[in-house]
């Protein structure tokens, strides 16, 4: 009985898979026709069979583009990278989605680590680095066997340095995953999906306005109290934004 | 080429005439300098590829779809289990190793052990004998006969000195085994017509076990 649901599970998904597939082909033919609407409604379609990938969400965020809305484009775009940083096509389209984007916000300089960390680090997901731990324990572990029992000097020496430099790479790495793996859960980036909304500087109505943010703007959000969202900038403003006129890149998760 | 425009002209006063003489012309040969300009239309004309500025890629057509929540492998159970299998792998293979080596030793020992046994079980009876001048040597000769027969499989009767070289240098057989073995069997014979210590007896008996063990060892 068992094994007739799993086969039955194993059926259905590949079904799923199939139809998704397919859903994706018609997609396309849609984008590559002009009927934007369409398109996105099927890709959509895709996402409700909880079934993703960088590539969708960039075909998602292009067809924004065509219509248009820069918050959404812009929104997806970010999705895309977030399932695959190293993802050119959806980089380069993001720089043209920018700059339909209002809001011209400078960078905050960044110190040598923050360079390092967002140039090198941040190409590979945590999940990749986790991978590459464990090629280093791995071939760690194999040349600290192979110089344990080698006999030559010569040999004995040069496992012993590459053994010593997979344990150093391995610690490093271990580190950087550690490192990135808390960086994507605590930070949480939203982008300005309301064509123009008021930042105060309490989570009320009547409270002050501190500066005016428009469609396709991305934030960081810090904190949440009711229906409103603690954010900040990339240029270090912080302040209150209904939660309604942004979306989130990720679920919030309060620490 | 630099044409010769350098002439002198002189009067000989010996042909009374005027002479003229010029330098001769001098080659150089050119490795480098700028290109005759000619007139080929044969040569392309190359166009640096220049981008309107209106790249705006298209969709991408070729995705993997793949379930929206699936879970992290960093943090993952099988993380953990494969970082952790190397760590526990070195521990285990050294063991392993470790002990195959002293498994490789002990098999030496146990053979040398298995030898000794052979040796003492052929030698119990002149081992009963020690003290008894006669009655030892006898029993010794026959003990180191009967080993030979056990394990070469050979008569008594057809026992020679040279007959037993011959047998245990076919079965590669160290010689300087053999000689002892000889010398052993040469003494005891030797022994039974001089006066003899019990001390003596004692170590002639010792040497026939330890030949006998090294003959073991090697057949």
């Amino acid at each position: 009985m068992k094994k007739i649901v799993f086969l039955l599970w194993i059926v259905a998904n590949s079904i799923a898979a199939q139809n998704a597939d397919s859903l994706f082909v018609k997609a396309n033919n849609f984008y590559k026709s002009g009927e934007f609407e369409t398109a996105i409604e099927n890709y959509k379609k895709i996402e409700s069979q909880n079934l993703i990938s960088s590539e969708l969400y960039y075909n998602l965020g292009n067809s924004y583009y065509k219509l248009n809305k820069v918050g959404p484009s812009i929104y997806y775009y970010e999705k895309a990278l977030l399932l695959n940083p190293l993802n050119e096509d959806v980089k380069k389209n993001l720089v043209f989605a920018k700059r339909l984007a209002l809001d011209n916000i400078q960078k905050l300089p960044q110190t040598f680590s923050q360079k390092i960390n967002t140039d090198y680090l941040q190409k590979l997901s945590y999940d990749k680095w986790a991978v590459l731990v464990l090629v280093f324990s791995i071939a760690g572990s194999i040349l600290f066997l192979l110089f344990f029992f080698e006999e030559t000097p010569s040999k004995k020496r040069l496992y012993f340095v590459t053994s010593i430099g997979c344990v150093l790479f391995f610690i490093s790495a271990l580190l950087i995953t550690n490192n990135q793996y808390q960086l994507s859960k605590n930070k949480t980036e939203a982008i300005v999906f309301a064509n123009k909304t008021e930042v105060r500087n309490a989570p009320t109505l009547n409270s002050e306005k501190i500066f005016t943010l428009h469609e396709g703007t991305k934030i960081i959000v810090l904190d949440m109290v009711d229906n409103w969202k603690k954010i900040k900038l990339a240029d270090g403003k912080i302040g209150w934004i209904i939660a309604s006129d942004i979306t989130l890149l990720k679920p919030f998760k309060l620490n | 080429m630099f044409p010769s425009d350098i002439a002198f002209s002189y009067f000989n006063p010996n042909e009374k005439k005027y002479q003229t003489i010029a330098t001769e012309d001098l080659f150089v040969d050119v490795l480098e300098g700028k290109e005759l300009v000619t007139n080929n239309n044969s040569l392309i004309q190359k166009k640096t590829v220049i981008s309107t500025g209106k790249n705006f890629r298209y969709i991408q057509t070729k995705s993997q779809l793949r379930p929206k929540d699936s879970s992290d492998f960093f943090k993952s159970n099988l993380f953990y289990m494969l970082l952790l299998i190397p760590l526990f792998t070195i521990p285990i293979v050294i063991l392993i190793a470790k002990k195959n080596e002293k498994r490789n030793n002990d098999f030496i020992g146990s053979r040398t052990r298995k030898a000794e046994r052979l040796a003492k079980k052929y030698l119990s009876e002149a081992r009963k004998q020690l003290g008894k001048k006669e009655a030892f040597y006898e029993s010794l000769e026959r003990a180191l006969h009967n080993y030979l027969k056990g394990k070469l499989g050979i008569e008594t009767a057809d026992i020679s000195e040279e007959k037993i070289t011959e047998l245990l240098e076919k079965k590669e057989v160290h010689s300087n085994t053999i000689n002892e073995f000889i010398e052993v069997l040469k003494h005891s014979d030797l022994a039974r017509y001089t006066p003899i210590t019990n001390s003596e007896m004692k170590e002639e008996f010792e040497r026939a076990k330890e030949v006998i063990v090294q003959l073991d060892k090697q057949l």
